[in-house]
């Protein structure tokens, strides 16, 4: 595929906080499916972030590098290009954060890991506890797969009620932008006689 | 609702939310004590939205809201303070020149009393008491004063002070000033917190009125309710939630039915409120789920959700709309209406309704504002706006159109007074209260939605970063806030949402519950306590 990977990203203009595209996304992301999030027994676990601070509200999420330094950075292989996607095998992940440190965005999180509704353990690592040794929960990488797969397009986007996140195609994008560009020239010369 | 009454003969939203929809550039948003963005996300949307047409958007607020980030003057004023900032910017609309005298003159009284105290505050002299330096209150007033219409919106910042009625009666001296009322994209709009708190209201769960705000103390009406009802009726006004604690305390009040409500969590010292309902001999709750009240009671009777029942709503923009059942109710839960038939059966009354639509049949016998409502006119036309007097009215979105419901509005003369609670050297910080989108009210609902919950599963105080520095607290640290009523540990938000010397607390969280520390210091006329300022200390809990 030679297309670049689109990506969502939201307007800071029109973001309120509400946290609708973080609760969308962890239902269409939810380990065992479900309508509505009062159905999930699992814990909301979002792929993007909102930002709340005094200067600036939006959520953040994964942008699909071309040359995704988490890809690069993982040493197990576990994030590869997949269909216009940066894609994160949670079988493979062994838990190791690397892929946090390189992400520019800080789109990657380590989440606990869930099968079927239950908690995943580790296959060997215990912790020692009164009781002797129990297994550890398992953790895994975590970011924005863009719904790959889900009919109407990304769950954020599509659920956001003041239309504040959209899909970026990079090349429309810049097709976008030269007209506007060309629009603009146009609009500026046309009172010029010459 | 006294303060509006007051002020205008009625006291509900006098315009309508769609009209955000039609503002532009002539037009003013005047949002005052509302966190819309959070807590009325759609309204705030459109708010946003009329902004970014062209509207012009004034807030004020102690805490940096969403909302505040866009405006074009945005007032940081001290909590409490609403009065003292009110009456600066009509000091300055006044004195510019900016004041709407043919409105004044043609459709109010008591203006020259009001007058004579708004020239007390020039936003000079107040700015010690609002904290907003003096020439924002003026870019504001004349933002305002100066539009071709304008909308002033609040909700319980407003409200929920020991000043409450006086706040509310200056954002009407504001508006009537500026010839606001009576007309679209205008008006004074107390915004609702709860789909139904209107029509609660309308139907007379207040202590002085009848259904449709008729007075009890009114012989006409008593009679007029005396004759519908074939029972001699009381002409005295009843008890406030505090007199009734209070009635609890001297063994007046001996039996307590608490309908979907959760004072356990919802009144302020919440310590209190215990003590009462431990006291109170014989507790009923009516309820959804078994809340922290309703673990209290002797008998708890289950009522139906929203998605059980039938009948109608009456929103914040006074439109009665219906609602319909969609799935069974579960286990137990009946609709609260056959609850209430039952009660009132087995109390000797001969009550035989078999349906909601009976029951509304009957308020519009007794309700001149609701009698040209039929369940067919609802769902034809969506809703109706009150009043609605005859099948043939085609309901009334927008209030006091020509004349105010009590003939000419009345102007008032408001002096700023301090809240009842300021902070000492004993309780530093001033502590305010809201609310989060994801919960709602005490979260009886939302906290038992895993999903609603999820996104926000406990509480997280605001501080601001000079106050945590001071005191040694970094982001997400656990805090202990203590106030004389009581103490409650959290995480901390360090955060410029709030200024310096303020806190935030919602009351959504069992475990952190932000009422044990509010103060029940009341308003004198509408008994509304002052949720939104008290003293309070904030430690760092070392792990």
């Amino acid at each position: 595929m030679c297309a670049l990977n689109a990506f969502v990203v939201a307007d800071p203009n029109k973001c309120i906080g509400c946290k609708v595209c973080e609760v969308a996304c962890a239902v269409v992301h939810s380990d065992v499916p479900v309508k509505t999030v009062g159905q999930m027994t699992t814990p909301i676990i979002p792929r993007l972030y909102l930002v709340k601070t005094a200067e600036v509200t939006m959520p953040v999420q994964c942008r699909h590098c071309e040359d995704a330094p988490c890809a690069n950075a993982c040493p197990v292989g576990a994030i590869t290009q997949r269909d216009g996607i940066i894609y994160v095998d949670q079988e493979a992940c062994v838990g190791c954060k690397t892929c946090m440190l390189a992400c520019p965005f800080g789109a990657m999180e380590m989440v606990p890991y869930y099968r079927n509704g239950e908690r995943v353990k580790q296959l060997r690592l215990t912790e020692e506890t009164g009781e002797g040794p129990v297994l550890q929960d398992a953790f895994v990488a975590s970011k924005c797969d863009r719904c790959i797969g889900v009919e109407g397009g990304p769950a954020c986007v599509a659920n956001c009620p003041k239309e504040a996140l959209r899909v970026v195609r990079p090349d429309e994008l810049r097709r976008t932008r030269n007209l506007e560009a060309a629009l603009a020239v146009l609009e500026s010369v046309k009172n010029v006689i010459g | 609702m006294s303060g509006l009454g007051t002020a205008f003969g009625s006291g509900a939203m006098t315009n309508t939310i769609n009209e955000l929809q039609q503002m532009g550039p002539n037009d003013a948003i005047f949002a005052i004590g509302t966190n819309t963005t959070e807590c009325h996300p759609i309204i705030g949307i459109r708010m946003l939205e009329a902004h970014r047409r062209g509207a012009r958007l004034i807030v004020a607020d102690p805490r940096e809201t969403e909302l505040a980030k866009h405006a074009d003057v945005y007032l940081r004023h001290n909590p409490g303070s609403d009065v003292a900032l009110l009456n600066a910017m009509m000091y300055v609309i006044l004195t510019e020149g900016l004041a709407d005298e043919a409105f004044i003159k043609s459709r109010t009284e008591n203006f020259e009393a009001c007058r004579e105290t708004v020239l007390k505050y020039s936003p000079e002299r107040v700015e010690g008491i609002t904290g907003v330096p003096a020439e924002k209150v003026r870019q504001a007033a004349r933002l305002f004063a100066t539009a071709e219409n304008g909308a002033t919106y609040y909700t319980m910042g407003i409200t929920q002070h020991t000043s409450g009625v006086d706040n509310v009666l200056s954002v009407a001296n504001l508006a009537m000033l500026t010839g606001n009322l009576g007309k679209p994209r205008a008006g004074v709009n107390p915004l609702r917190g709860q789909n139904n708190v209107q029509g609660a209201c309308d139907m007379g769960a207040l202590p002085n009125v009848y259904p449709a705000y008729q007075p009890v103390t009114d012989p006409k009406v008593r009679e007029k309710f005396e004759k519908a009802w074939g029972r001699k009726l009381s002409d005295k006004v009843g008890m406030a939630i505090s007199d009734v604690l209070r009635g609890i305390e001297e063994g007046k009040v001996r039996f307590l039915y608490v309908f979907g409500e959760n004072p356990m969590r919802s009144d302020p010292d919440v310590n209190h409120v215990r003590h009462c309902l431990e006291k109170v001999e014989f507790l009923v709750v009516q309820d959804i789920f078994l809340t922290e009240s309703a673990a209290m009671a002797d008998v708890v009777l289950p009522g139906t959700t929203w998605a059980e029942k039938d009948g109608t709503f009456s929103n914040t923009e006074r439109r009665v709309q219906r609602v319909r059942q969609a799935v069974e109710p579960r286990g137990n839960a009946r609709p609260d209406w056959q609850i209430l038939r039952d009660l009132i059966r087995a109390m000797g009354y001969p009550a035989d309704y078999s349906s909601p639509e009976e029951i509304f049949n009957e308020i519009r016998t007794v309700a001149p504002s609701y009698a040209g409502m039929t369940y067919e006119r609802l769902e034809k036309l969506g809703g109706i706006h009150w009043p609605c007097p005859t099948e043939e009215h085609p309901g009334t979105p927008i209030l006091h159109v020509g004349k105010f419901s009590r003939g000419l509005g009345r102007f008032s003369a408001v002096d700023w007074r301090p809240p009842a609670e300021l902070p000492d050297d004993e309780y530093p910080l001033v502590l305010t209260t809201g609310r989060r989108t994801a919960h709602y009210h005490t979260g009886t609902m939302t906290r038992n939605c895993w999903g609603l919950d999820g996104v926000a599963p406990e509480e997280w105080v605001e501080i601001s970063p000079e106050d945590a520095a001071d005191l040694g607290i970094a982001h997400g640290d656990h805090v202990r806030l203590t106030t004389r009523r009581g103490s409650v540990v959290a995480r901390a938000e360090v955060t410029d949402r709030v200024p310096k010397g303020v806190t935030f607390i919602t009351f959504h969280y069992t475990e952190s519950a932000g009422n044990l520390l509010t103060n029940s210091a009341l308003d004198p006329v509408s008994k509304t306590p002052e949720y939104k300022v008290c003293a309070v200390r904030v430690e760092k809990v070392s792990a």
